[in-house]
């Protein structure tokens, strides 16, 4: 697994750990299945983009 | 195994572990109740009471009415381990349906996760139901925002009445519920699993190139002039002696 890959996978899961850590500390409404399950898409794949962006650029500079 | 090695595998183990706990917590709504709730869309809309063959369905939370608290801007706050008085009125026309439970369902992600439901009792066409509600088992696991929906519901199981409200439930210090504290170690570790990526893919050696020495192994370069040649293992040979 090349360390882009290895980020990208990171930065998802950590996208999806934030969108219900928001829910956790009350900003955020996941009651709804349609709301929810977008907030959490929306996490996964922000997240995958900015983690694979990140670890592309480490792994490039070292 | 190799250091490099191990590390990967322990990654890989982490990342299995993000994943299930994120699929847990898709799954925790079937966890708390099988049943689903069939109701209108929450929003504003859903604040609208439906009341079929009732009147003057009122519900209070803590003596304020739940219709105070239809967005989220305006959730009832509340601390998860906190008791709350929810005062259910209701009148009865004649002929009217026969209200015996009153009832709080929590809802996550569309599915109940906790249920609350006291039984009615009615008088000279006027019904109440008292509940001290409360998380339940999700006490010291679960915060933040949800979505509560009162209901009346008849000696058949169908659902009377019902109205949407939210609450938003503040665990002690923010962080003393187990599910806050446990994201909040899992984002930890996985944003140090990016951090990291970079020196981990430093350490392996490229493909296709030669492969560092090991620590006991002398480079060729710093070998010094004249010094007798490393040692070579010996090519093995065929076992002196013949066959029998």
């Amino acid at each position: 697994m090349s360390g882009t890959t290895s980020a990208a996978g990171s930065g998802a899961v950590l996208g999806a750990v934030v969108v219900f850590l928001v829910q956790q500390l009350g900003y955020v409404s996941l009651s709804s299945f349609t709301t929810g399950l977008i907030y959490v898409v929306i996490g996964l794949l922000a997240g995958g983009i900015l983690g694979g962006l990140i670890g592309r650029a480490l792994t490039r500079n070292r | 195994m190799t250091r490099g090695g191990s590390r990967g595998a322990v990654g890989r183990g982490l990342f299995a572990v993000a994943i299930g706990t994120i699929g847990l917590l898709l799954v925790l709504p079937a966890l708390g109740a099988a049943q689903t709730i069939e109701s209108a869309p929450i929003g504003p809309r859903s604040a609208l009471p439906t009341a079929v063959g009732i009147s003057n369905p009122a519900v209070t939370w803590n003596g304020k009415p739940i219709g105070d608290a239809s967005t989220q801007a305006h959730a009832f706050s509340i601390t998860t381990d906190q008791r709350v008085l929810v005062n259910f009125s209701f009148v009865v026309p004649p002929f009217g349906p026969d209200v015996t439970t009153a009832r709080i369902q929590a809802l996550y992600f569309g599915a109940v996760i906790s249920t609350d439901q006291v039984s009615t009792s009615t008088t000279a066409g006027v019904g109440k139901g008292l509940m001290n509600w409360t998380l339940g088992t999700f006490t010291y696991l679960l915060a933040g925002v949800y979505v509560l929906s009162a209901s009346l519901v008849d000696s058949n199981g169908s659902t009377v009445w019902s109205e949407h409200f939210y609450i938003d439930a503040t665990a002690p210090y923010h962080i003393g519920s187990g599910l806050t504290i446990f994201l909040i170690v899992l984002g930890l570790v996985e944003l140090y699993s990016i951090l990291t990526v970079g020196r981990s893919v430093r350490r392996r050696p490229k493909t296709g190139g030669k492969a560092p020495p090991e620590p006991w192994q002398q480079p060729a370069s710093t070998a010094e002039p004249g010094a007798a040649p490393a040692a070579t293992p010996p090519a093995e040979s065929p076992p002196a002696g013949g066959s029998p």
